[in-house]
């Protein structure tokens, strides 16, 4: 009787033309440190079929999710990604098993729009669209984001709230093994007027200044300035570690 | 791989009695995010719930798993459960230890959770499945409990799996394997996984003249400029002993963190 709910509920979502990414476990992203380039590997064991238990026939094995549809329909599959605000996206690598000689999987990053009471949804295509352009046999297939993406949580444009996952196209007998994002942290831009008169917009250090005041991190010395030509005592040190990462949780 | 019994591991750190507790009263609510945010090289955890579980053979029109309280529930003799979920940790990270909490209520049932590296396949060599830590669980038939395992394994997303020199691309997942033998059923609750930040180890070579191998600070300095969050004065040196300004604190510490964005 659940299922059979269950069934109903994503078909009706799919008339409708639902977001994609909604059974799927979430794909964090990995935290490592600093603005040098990293990756995030989302596998295949992190991809749902859109069409729900009663449609499709879908085996994770070795890794990889495979579309065993035994009516040899095409199935659609997602995975939801989440990075840091401010990430920049350069490249994607998907992992694929292609069986046929004519219909190649594809895989692409989308942007779903989260609406608040009422208005139209909406989901972007972001980045290339990559393609298993080969004919049986596990493979590779990147394509860089040109220009990069930069992720953000909210829609430039109307401010409207975004969630982001991959979607898949699996034609029978395929299989997607995971898509590996290529990715790297920024310091976020200057903003127009400074926060502290000894750190105008024209210091060297002024969007970095910017960026520690605008997370809470530091208050400055006194009001309205950041004394950035003092030295840092030991003292003060602890205190903007431990106000930037939040130490220490035990549990 | 030391199977440590529940008693072993409240007994192991004050820490653990108290996440115990909270694990075997709630469960696994919701699918938990993939990463903690705890920052530092002390030891944390991150739980992944049952809801973030996938079972490997969708098999459509029976009723063998559906979740009640967090926990999902397995109850089909005829086959075994293999449910999957992706593990995402940063790269260098050491796990210790993995536990399960899980319901047996099942005589000969079983609930057995691995840790599995994917390696992923192309040019022509077919992928492959590499157990990288478990199995991890004990056979029970009285009820809810958990189970746990210490090891060691650090989180890559490339490694030379197969020893041939080439490093392959990699991805983690846990899986879980539950069995039951028709009177009572198996359940899972989640899987805590235990683990800690590692600082990358030292190069052969150093990045500064004025901080040669055999400096103290040389491992963790090479660390911050392989991050891209200091490059030194520009002159080949990094200045280890000069004293930094609120300033130049500034830079170092949005550069780590990527600081800020406001949305």
């Amino acid at each position: 009787m659940k299922r059979t709910a269950l069934a109903i509920g994503v078909m009706l979502a799919l008339e409708n033309g639902a977001a994609e990414a909604q059974h799927a476990p979430p794909n964090s992203v990995p935290k490592t440190y600093g603005t040098n380039f990293q990756t995030l590997h989302v596998g295949g064991s992190a991809f749902r079929s859109i069409y729900g238990f009663e449609t499709f026939f879908d085996a994770y094995f070795d890794g990889y999710l495979y579309n065993w549809d035994p009516s040899f329909e095409t199935d659609v599959v997602t995975a939801p990604v989440t990075l840091p605000p401010g990430a920049e996206i350069h490249a994607l690598c998907a992992y694929f098993y292609d069986f046929h000689s004519d219909a190649d999987n594809t895989v692409g990053l989308r942007a779903g729009r989260l609406i608040p009471g009422g208005g139209q949804r909406g989901v972007v295509a972001i980045g290339p669209t990559i393609s298993s352009s080969w004919d049986y046999g596990y493979g590779v297939a990147c394509a860089d984001f040109a220009p990069p993406y930069t992720y953000t949580e909210a829609a430039a444009d109307d401010g409207v709230a975004l969630t982001y996952y991959f979607l898949a196209q699996l034609p029978a007998s395929n299989a997607i093994g995971g898509v590996k994002i290529i990715w790297r942290q920024q310091v976020s831009p200057a903003p127009a007027s400074p926060t502290f008169s000894d750190v105008p917009a024209g210091h060297p250090f002024f969007q970095f200044v910017e960026a520690l005041s605008a997370s809470g991190i530091t208050g400055g010395c006194a009001p309205g300035r950041f004394c950035p030509e003092a030295p840092l005592t030991r003292g003060q040190m602890a205190v903007f570690l431990a106000k930037a990462l939040g130490l220490h949780w035990p549990y | 791989m030391t199977t440590v019994p529940r008693a072993g591991v409240l007994l192991a750190a004050g820490v653990w009695a108290s996440t115990v507790a909270v694990g075997q009263s709630q469960g696994a609510g919701a699918a938990a995010p993939l990463i903690a945010e705890s920052f530092g090289p002390g030891v944390q955890e991150l739980f992944i719930g049952a809801a973030a579980f996938q079972h490997t053979n969708n098999r459509s029109g029976y009723e063998i798993d559906w979740t009640t309280d967090g926990y999902l529930n397995y109850d089909d003799e005829s086959f075994l459960g293999v449910f999957v979920a992706p593990l995402v940790l940063p790269v260098g990270a050491e796990i210790s230890m993995i536990c399960t909490y899980f319901l047996d209520t099942s005589l000969g049932g079983n609930v057995t959770t691995w840790l599995d590296a994917v390696r992923l396949g192309q040019g022509g060599v077919s992928p492959g499945v590499v157990p990288v830590f478990g199995p991890v669980g004990f056979d029970t038939t009285f009820g809810y409990d958990v189970a746990c395992s210490e090891s060691s394994y650090t989180f890559r997303n490339a490694a030379d799996l197969d020893g041939d020199g080439y490093p392959e691309s990699l991805v983690h997942r846990l899986r879980v394997e539950m069995s039951e033998t028709g009177e009572g059923r198996v359940a899972l609750g989640g899987v805590n996984v235990v683990w800690r930040r590692h600082v990358s180890p030292a190069p052969a070579t150093p990045s500064f003249g004025d901080v040669p191998v055999s400096h103290p600070f040389f491992q963790f300095i090479e660390a911050l400029a392989a991050s891209g969050i200091t490059a030194g004065y520009g002159n080949g040196n990094y200045g280890v002993n000069d004293p930094i300004t609120r300033g130049q604190m500034a830079v170092f510490l949005s550069k780590a963190l990527g600081l800020h964005w406001g949305y």
